[in-house]
């Protein structure tokens, strides 16, 4: 049976940014602006199938797990050195702010380094918000093994950077 | 709970940091309100379909009992002495329309 409608307006404010730096994290700016609504419109799709159920967690995790499909979906049609090099298409922000535009490459490079199930939780982490219980639903693992995961994605993400800043 | 880890959201921050701009809201906001719309059209569609589809099967049902059943109550040509004595198997052309009249 079909969920209620929601605020559709709402989510979008709410869960638009969030997404948006989840996908900032492993794509260009352009790219994850259209991934964003990609998954949007596969939320609306499957809530109004459904297929979203409250007892499982929030409208968030839920997104958040449509996100993790599309963005897999997307890396197998976009090769390697594109999700970490391209500059070209940074958006207005970035552009008027060199040394962001800097570090979120930087930070982009040195996560796609990372072993998938890091990259994942690094993801997810960049919504300060987010909380391990929540990212154990999206991910569908036990608390404890994202704890440590995070550990090492952390350890890892690391001395990754510090190697990159090395002269 | 958040997630709390300082470390990690220092590593982090230069894309904590980012925000979409309004443009991007937009199109996103747009995007969203044309999928729920169009939901919304297929579902009365589908719907209607159904109805339209019910409606016709409903009539060839109807069509094909009532044929049955008017086939099985009326006489039949065989039942008629007349018909039976033009309709012998082995009746010429002429010896069944002589018998005709």
């Amino acid at each position: 049976m079909a969920n209620t409608e929601p605020d559709w307006q709402q989510i979008v404010n709410d869960i638009g940014p969030c997404l948006y730096r989840y996908f900032c994290g492993a794509f260009s700016p352009t790219q994850a602006s259209d991934l964003v609504q990609e998954s949007l419109i596969r939320l609306v799709k499957k809530y109004r199938n459904g297929e979203f159920e409250p007892a499982k967690g929030t409208v968030k995790s839920y997104a958040f797990g449509i996100a993790r499909f599309v963005r897999m979906e997307a890396k197998k049609d976009v090769p390697a050195f594109d999700l970490v090099d391209d500059e070209s298409a940074l958006d207005v922000q970035a552009e008027h702010q060199p040394d962001i535009t800097d570090q979120v490459s930087h930070l982009r490079w040195a996560i796609a380094r990372l072993k998938p199930i890091e990259q994942e939780i690094i993801l997810l982490m960049i919504d300060a918000d987010s909380s391990l219980d929540q990212i154990a639903v999206t991910l569908n693992m036990p608390v404890g093994t994202v704890k440590s995961h995070v550990h090492r994605a952390k350890e890892n993400l690391r001395q990754i950077m510090e190697v990159k800043n090395e002269p | 709970m958040s997630h709390k880890d300082d470390e990690l959201n220092d590593l982090l921050k230069p894309l904590q940091g980012l925000s979409p701009n309004d443009l991007q809201m937009q199109k996103w906001q747009t995007a969203v309100q044309k999928e729920v719309r169009t939901g919304q059209t297929t579902t009365i569609t589908t719907t209607r379909r159904k109805l339209a589809f019910q409606l016709v099967a409903a009539m060839f049902v109807g069509v094909v009992m009532g044929a049955i059943l008017i086939k099985s109550f009326s006489p039949t040509n065989v039942q008629n002495p007349l018909v039976a004595q033009i309709s012998i198997d082995n009746a010429t052309f002429e010896h069944s329309h002589a018998n005709l009249d």
